[in-house]
């Protein structure tokens, strides 16, 4: 039953008309890579067998990402290059880093909780001051669309850093399966503050690093995704 | 291009970007020849087309030709375009200053979408009205087999198998433009090329009852006949190694292997059986390789057998067996659409285990074996029931029907015959022993609407006006009873366009200009033809359906499709 794989990470980025390809053609698109790269990916059992992988924190449609992460299990003991795989990919795919992890490390994604966004929309350089108002808040309610309704939700606690840095703004906000935040609701409540009407479109997200922990230390790469999951379990 | 800033206002932006595995890229200003080829539908209906894969890269492998796509933009994108001109998806680039604009005509429903298009590339829909510095409009495809509704609007048209002679109309192309030849002589030199159709070097004239009565040449270079444009093996014409691969998924995402062009049985109402003469095999050997070669390109996980009939293809048993070997390895799917339900078929079906994935369709086509006999539809009652009960006993519980209303000599005991027969369908799966039953039996019964083609049998006759399918219709569904049975019917408003479109002439350009500019689009799509448009366009331009589709021709009649011979080609 518990199969031992060569596995292995990898930091992707998701850039440019990428952006425009949302998370299940990624998946098939990553499939359709390794299998033109011939590379020994391991394929599940049972009727209808897929190639064994998983994304650490699926990407909006629309956003762009430097540090994308996708666990992939290999069969063990055939030597391979994963680099070689950028051969395969589309433009605005690209690998940046890759490494071996060891049986015992638990599930990229069960571990993420935080993740960093940096947002561009036109009038940013007056944000400064509603920013700290929101970091000054105990509370912050914004409505949540869910298919069924709309309801009322604190997410203060989901916002960790905030910062006007120049050439973005930038959000350190909750992420994955536990506590999610879309760095959207966030800005949308920052222009609606800011009295400015701008549309979704018209805002540029670009997500950067995913953290294990809600830190709200000024920058810390001790608890970035990459660095725990390569620690020896 | 459109601004990416708007491409996230619209519901799916990946189809626009291009940016797919195996995209060819050139630098434009090195190539003579910018070739734009249309597809007037949406991105994943056209990626999903043979024609267009091999089209692509059969053009691309010119090193003086660089052919882009261009598919039609949904409603969304059409929307939010305003005034930025239909681009290309390789380089974003406007097709308006390219060297030609290549429509494929798959079905007549998708003429409005052709002009639109036109439209959208900053040009004027009317040939005539197209200056020098405009492409060259031309259309290939089934529906180039009768061109002349879209005469008005087309340069010239490809008749035939793409690969045959477009190599030589290109270099003509190159040769006269070096020249600083004009379009005019292009046209002129391309005229007797096998498959060339120029519209502007004939003009029919009609009869006071609106037949036509002579069809002449107005240019002394212009053939008398059209001939089809034929490849001869296809074992020793192009076939490409690679094939673009959408980044989104499409109607079917996966690599198509085409065992042979044409068919070898005669059904009367098949346009495609008749005009694809002579049945042209590939060898096994190639079929192997070319297998081979896509499934590592493109990386795909499922391979598709086509032809209008595969388990007519000659090899069919032996060549699966060692397809299997190449896909089982590979962890690859075989899909086998359009299989006859024979005991070869079921036996390849269940080799290649497509029993747990999916339904079985096939086409009994009409209810009674009269009528069956009368289109020459080459099955019996007792091949299939035969053929369902080894469906059923090789675990198939999923059962599509297609049957057509409207055949000629078609009567109420016919249409009755499509209740009886789906019941006795039903019957055959409840035969099973019950521990074979693991669900209750799904049959789903689909009835078009008989629309009579051009080169068919039926060519001549008349086809039913929408009352009378809407009747025929109601006829069927009150007679199926069984709740296994789901019966499912086309619209007979949707036919009657058709039907004007497919028999039309020359004059129904017209009307298909004046749909067209009441908003009609994308007629294909049930939620947005709109036959209110239509019924209007064909009032104020007197295209009466009752002429185009309804008349029954008399066999003397000068049909406007008579000048084009698409029989197999002696030489």
């Amino acid at each position: 039953m518990n199969r031992e794989y060569d596995r292995r990470l990898i930091k992707f980025e998701k850039v440019d008309k990428m952006r425009f390809i949302g998370h299940l053609d990624l998946l098939r698109i990553f499939q359709g890579a390794i299998r033109r790269a011939n590379l020994p990916i391991a394929y599940s059992s049972g009727f209808n067998p897929h190639q064994k992988m998983a994304f650490a924190l699926p990407l909006p449609l629309g956003m762009q990402s430097t540090c994308e992460y996708l666990e992939l299990f290999f069969e063990k003991n055939i030597p391979f290059n994963l680099f070689d795989l950028n051969d395969f990919l589309p433009s605005g795919l690209r690998i940046l880093e890759c490494y071996e992890i060891s049986q015992k490390t638990p599930n990229p994604s069960g571990a993420v909780k935080a993740a960093e966004y940096n947002v561009i929309f036109d009038g940013m350089q007056n944000s400064a001051p509603y920013l700290q108002e929101i970091l000054d808040s105990s509370q912050i309610i914004v409505l949540k669309k869910t298919k069924k309704s709309t309801k009322e939700t604190d997410i203060r606690p989901d916002i960790f850093m905030l910062k006007y840095i120049e050439t973005s703004l930038y959000m350190r906000i909750s992420a994955g399966s536990s506590r999610n935040l879309n760095p959207m609701i966030l800005a949308n409540y920052i222009l609606a503050k800011m009295g400015l009407t701008i549309f979704e479109h018209e805002i540029s997200i670009t997500r950067g690093n995913l953290f294990t922990t809600a830190t709200t230390s000024e920058y810390s790469v001790d608890n970035s995704l990459l660095l725990w999951q390569i620690k020896d379990f | 291009m459109i601004s990416e800033s708007k491409l996230l206002q619209i519901s799916k932006p990946g189809r626009y970007i291009g940016n797919e595995i195996n995209i060819v890229q050139k630098n434009p200003s090195t190539v003579d020849i910018r070739f734009a080829y249309c597809f007037p539908d949406v991105y994943e209906i056209g990626m999903s087309n043979l024609g267009l894969q091999i089209m692509y890269f059969l053009l691309n492998q010119r090193e003086d030709t660089f052919c882009e796509r261009v598919f039609m933009p949904w409603t969304d994108m059409l929307e939010i375009m305003e005034d930025t001109p239909l681009w290309a998806l390789e380089t974003g680039d406007s097709i308006r200053n390219f060297s030609f604009l290549g429509f494929t005509l798959q079905h007549e429903l998708s003429f409005t979408n052709v002009l639109a298009m036109l439209n959208l590339a900053g040009l004027p829909l009317y040939s005539k009205q197209r200056t020098e510095d405009m492409p060259i409009v031309c259309a290939g495809g089934p529906c180039a087999c009768n061109p002349e509704p879209m005469a008005d609007f087309i340069d010239f048209f490809y008749i035939g198998d793409g690969e045959a002679t477009i190599n030589i109309i290109l270099d003509i192309y190159r040769e006269n433009k070096a020249n600083s030849g004009s379009k005019l002589e292009f046209l002129e030199k391309i005229a007797n090329v096998k498959g060339v159709y120029v519209p502007i070097f004939y003009e029919p004239n009609y009869h006071s009852d609106g037949t036509i009565s002579q069809f002449v040449q107005t240019n002394p270079v212009a053939p008398k006949t059209v001939q089809r444009a034929l490849v001869k093996s296809l074992d020793d014409t192009f076939f490409p190694t690679k094939m673009l691969v959408p980044l989104i998924d499409t109607a079917h995402n996966r690599v198509s292997l085409e065992l042979f062009r044409g068919c070898k049985r005669g059904c009367k109402f098949c346009q495609a059986g008749c005009i694809q003469r002579p049945i042209r095999n590939r060898k096994p050997e190639t079929l192997l390789s070319q297998a081979k070669a896509l499934l590592e390109s493109t990386g795909h996980e499922e391979i598709s057998l086509v032809s209008l009939s595969t388990s007519d293809y000659p090899y069919f048993v032996p060549f699966l067996d060692e397809l299997l070997k190449i896909t089982t390895e590979r962890k690859v799917n075989i899909s086998l659409p359009s299989l006859r339900l024979d005991a070869v078929s079921i036996d390849a079906l269940r080799k290649t285990q497509e029993i747990r994935r999916s339904s079985l369709t096939f086409a009994p086509e009409a209810g009674t074996q009269r009528l069956r006999d009368v289109v020459n539809k080459d099955i019996t009652t007792a091949d299939i029931s035969e053929g369902c009960r080894a469906a059923f006993a090789a675990g198939y519980d999923r059962i599509k029907l297609y049957f057509m209303s409207g055949l000629p000599t078609e009567t109420d005991e016919d249409l009755l015959g499509i209740a009886t027969l789906s019941q006795e369908i039903c019957d055959e799966y409840y035969l099973l022993p019950r521990e074979q039953r693991k669900r209750p039996l799904a049959l789903n019964v689909s009835c078009s609407c008989f629309v009579p083609k051009p080169f068919t049998p039926f060519q001549w006759e008349s086809q039913d006006t929408a009352e009378t399918f809407l009747q025929k219709q109601r006829l069927v569904k009150s007679n199926i009873k069984n709740k296994r049975i789901s019966y499912r019917y086309h619209d007979a408003y949707t036919a009657v366009v058709e039907g004007v479109l497919s028999r039309g002439d020359r004059r129904v350009s017209a009307a298909i200009e004046a749909a067209y500019k009441k908003g009609a689009m994308f007629d294909s799509w049930t939620e947005l033809f709109r036959y209110d448009l239509w019924e209007q366009a064909f009032a104020e331009t007197g295209v009466s359906p009752d002429f185009y589709a309804h008349r029954k021709r008399n066999a003397d009649e000068i049909l406007p499709w008579h000048f084009i011979k698409v029989g197999a080609y002696n030489e």
